[in-house]
């Protein structure tokens, strides 16, 4: 995995030098590559299709304007990443003071995280999933990282579904590789129990 | 190790990722323990269930939308390289141009209009102390109009010289009359005052002679006469003048290079100093302007010749005239 990364940000560095000369095709390229990874880590972080593709949209826009600044420090990868990863902890947060604007459970958050998953995958996605199995566990597996704090989201999705290694996510998240770890134990643990919680057996 | 400390471990432990010391603590711990067994069985179908969560595709339109506002900032981008670079390198010379047209045809215009100003100035200035000027030219303008022969006449002499004729011919008769009466009641020193009447006189002491009558009739002759002797002499003097205008043109060559060019000026020239009857004659490799002219202007009209080309002068002396002159420039191609 970190061997093609490397390679990856080979090309990229290439593309990355003639998008900071002002070519837009080789940005183009860089988007045509990393939409898919970059839609990914901010569905996963969102838990909402629509929200996920307006991050997605948000990080290559400020990628560009950002690009003449990039220092080839890090990877273009993970420097792109970080952007997306900020912008979704950003929308989350502007999304949770509106849940508690809207909802009127301050007295039973626990309660209200639970309910509010349930209710929103049941009336977006359910008519489809409902009927098959696989589709809801994976539902049930987007809400109980929904329920996670943005700190656990954000390194599950970069380490367990994005298989970032430590030194990248350290590099993304702006913090040491040991709260990298004993972040993980504990998103993993959180997880682990709401899966529990909510699938009765794993 | 306590089995929390153990639990907390899992985490690195199923990523290999620990020291082989520690590892072989937990797997110890793992046998013997059930409760952190069933811990790592779950964390592990936990990530099998995160790892194996399906990845979702992106729309198309999301390439679509990050270009189109990606090209909308390098447009801006490109505004701000404009304002910054295009007034080094590329409008520059633009510019450049620019100004220099405009500061050419400002000279231009400021060289074209600056002598009619001048000019201007000095009509007014023509204008405010003599309102002869103004009369001479009304007069010629109905001179004009009544179609007489303008090249030759003036209007200043003919104003100046004629205007005294009917007057005198007025007084005259007025003392004709009065030498008349005079004579009935013998009162001749009354009428002494007048060149007529003493023309009169003269005439009645020369003809001192027999009859009263006769002496009557011939001085009331002699006074007639005298009086058509003086309109004959006025006249002639006219006419005298006259011909002298007729024979009074000055001649001027101009030698130019380009002589249709200098014609043009030369016309813009006598426009400008207030030249009547101005007329062109095209020959080949030479053209003729003849035009009326005030005396006083002559000089200034030959220095401005003189800038334009070589300037040829017949001899001839003007001071003896007032008003306009006729002119006659013929440009020569050198």
């Amino acid at each position: 995995m970190k061997e093609k990364e490397k390679t990856l940000s080979d090309e990229d560095t290439e593309h990355v030098t003639l998008c900071k000369r002002g070519n837009i095709d080789a940005f183009e390229m860089l988007v045509k590559k990393h939409q898919k990874r970059i839609l990914n880590i901010a569905y996963r972080m969102l838990g909402n299709y629509e929200e996920a593709c307006e991050i997605t949209q948000d990080a290559f826009v400020s990628a560009y304007k950002g690009i003449r600044n990039f220092q080839e420090k890090s990877m273009f990868s993970t420097w792109l990443y970080s952007i997306v990863v900020n912008l979704s902890r950003n929308r989350l947060k502007q999304l949770k003071i509106k849940r508690y604007r809207e909802e009127f459970s301050l007295d039973d958050p626990v309660f209200t995280d639970d309910g509010q998953i349930k209710v929103e995958h049941t009336s977006e996605e359910s008519s489809i999933l409902e009927k098959l199995e696989k589709k809801e566990i994976q539902q049930k597996v987007q809400g109980c990282i929904d329920s996670l704090d943005y700190e656990h989201k954000e390194i599950i999705v970069l380490r367990d579904i994005q298989g970032f290694s430590y030194d990248e996510m350290s590099d993304m998240l702006k913090v040491s590789e040991g709260t990298v770890k004993s972040r993980l134990f504990r998103a993993r643990d959180a997880l682990k129990n709401c899966l529990k919680k909510v699938m009765g057996n794993l | 190790m306590d089995c929390k400390s153990i639990q907390e471990k899992l985490s690195v432990y199923i990523e290999d990722i620990i020291s082989s010391e520690e590892k072989a603590v937990i797997d110890e711990h793992l046998r013997s323990c059930q409760k952190c067994s069933g811990c790592l069985a779950d964390l592990m179908k936990t990530l099998d269930y995160v790892k194996n969560i399906e990845e979702v595709e992106p729309p198309q339109w999301i390439t679509t939308n990050v270009m189109a506002k990606v090209k909308a900032e390098a447009d801006t981008g490109k505004g701000i390289f404009e304002r910054l670079f295009y007034p080094l390198h590329i409008k520059l010379p633009i510019e450049a141009v620019a100004v220099v047209l405009i500061a050419l045809t400002t000279i231009y215009i400021f060289n074209t209009i600056q002598p009619e100003i001048r000019l201007q100035d000095r009509t007014e200035l023509a204008k405010a102390p003599s309102e002869e000027v103004i009369n001479e030219r009304l007069i010629s303008q109905g001179d004009k109009k009544r179609g007489k022969d303008l090249m030759t006449s003036s209007p200043l002499l003919k104003e100046k010289e004629l205007k005294p004729s009917p007057t005198f011919a007025q007084s005259d008769r007025e003392k004709v009359l009065l030498y008349e009466k005079d004579k009935e009641e013998s009162v001749p020193e009354e009428a002494s005052e007048t060149k007529a009447a003493e023309s009169l006189k003269k005439a009645e002491a020369e003809g001192q002679a027999p009859g009263a009558k006769r002496d009557e009739v011939k001085k009331f002759s002699g006074a007639a006469e005298r009086y058509e002797s003086r309109r004959e002499a006025l006249s002639a003097f006219e006419t005298k003048a006259k011909g002298d205008m007729k024979k009074e043109i000055i001649n001027l060559t101009l030698s130019v290079r380009d002589v249709e060019t200098a014609s043009e000026k030369v016309e813009e020239v006598l426009i400008q100093f207030g030249g009547k009857a101005i007329n062109k004659d095209n020959y080949e490799n030479k053209n003729i302007l003849n035009a009326e002219l005030y005396l006083e202007k002559i000089d200034k009209l030959i220095e401005k010749l003189k800038m334009l080309g070589e300037v040829k002068q017949e001899e001839k002396s003007f001071e003896s005239h007032r008003g306009s002159i006729k002119i006659r420039i013929s440009i020569e191609k050198i």
